[in-house]
């Protein structure tokens, strides 16, 4: 009986800690109703390394080393309120599973932005943002072994000036 | 005259019989007390606790105890968890599937969403600077 019990906690608590990620997100939400989703895998970031160098639009930023170094690309953008309350939680709860921390938040007129990347001071394995604006959510996961600084100098080149 | 002693000897219908031929009349409020103890009595027959049915020979009735139950709830917890691991599984095991098939259209959504991704970083910076600069503003604009 004992024996039993502890085999269910431990199942649960196997499925439990593997539940989430941004690709379990992505399977779960990415065929609904008015959601549209990108996901991009690792063999398809392996042949755009092959391209040959590319910079971003009128900039001298090379975006061949970061894009080398992603391996998962997962996008959700919904219209759907069902997924736009829900998208948010399951978010909380992948940070909360992980090693996240909070990069950045911002919020504005009812729009709710929020990044989060895990790794190291120099390294970033996964960055994750989300954004909550009226009708629309927005979630972004990228996987991989990004150098923080490239990925920095990446996101900065694009700002608006 | 009849003795105490000869009345209590007496059978229930012969007092009654004696009760009838002497046409004795009642005790005031006689009446009232009687009908009184015999309510009494009926609410106490009431609350007494109902004698236990006989138990009925023949097919023995299987009722299941909570006991017999809580046995089985491991079990069950057991087997749902299982299922809900193959499922989990499965759905894990799902391949996921490129969105482009052309790694230079790929490249342009990477590039997009980093695009994405400043935009809203950019529009957070705004935020922050403007709040920086209306902590500079002096509190009083008279001066």
């Amino acid at each position: 009986m004992k024996k039993i019990i502890a085999i269910t906690a431990l199942l649960l608590s196997f499925i439990s800690a593997s539940a989430q990620s941004g690709k379990s997100i992505y399977q779960k939400y990415s065929d609904a109703d008015s959601v549209s989703a990108v996901y991009i895998s690792p063999a398809m970031f392996r042949l755009i390394g092959k391209l040959p160098d590319m910079h971003v639009e009128g900039n001298d930023v090379n975006l061949t080393p970061i894009i080398k170094s992603l391996s998962g690309l997962y996008l959700i953008d919904s219209q759907n309120p069902k997924i736009n309350a829900a998208l948010p939680k399951e978010v909380e709860r992948l940070i909360s599973k992980g090693q996240y921390e909070l990069l950045m938040e911002a919020k504005d007129n009812g729009e709710t932005v929020r990044i989060y990347t895990d790794g190291t001071e120099t390294v970033v394995n996964s960055f994750v943002m989300i954004a909550v604006d009226g009708p629309g959510t927005t979630f972004i996961c990228l996987d991989g072994k990004m150098n923080r600084d490239d990925l920095e100098k990446v996101l900065a080149s694009q700002m608006k000036d | 005259m009849k003795r105490i002693e000869d009345i209590e000897n007496m059978e229930l219908d012969a007092l009654e019989e004696q009760a009838k031929a002497d046409n004795a009349p009642l005790p005031e409020g006689f009446r009232e007390r009687l009908e009184a103890t015999l309510a009494a009595k009926a609410i106490a027959d009431g609350a007494s606790p109902k004698p236990k049915p006989k138990p009925r020979k023949g097919k023995p009735v299987f009722k299941p105890s909570a006991r017999k139950l809580m046995g089985w709830l491991p079990y069950a917890g057991a087997a749902a968890a299982i299922i809900v691991a193959v499922l989990a599984i499965r759905n894990k095991d799902r391949e996921l599937i490129d969105t482009f098939d052309d790694p230079a259209l790929a490249y342009a959504q990477v590039e997009d969403t980093f695009r994405q991704i400043s935009d809203k970083m950019s529009h957070g910076m705004e935020l922050a600077s403007g709040s920086e600069s209306t902590e500079d503003m002096p509190a009083n604009n008279n001066e």
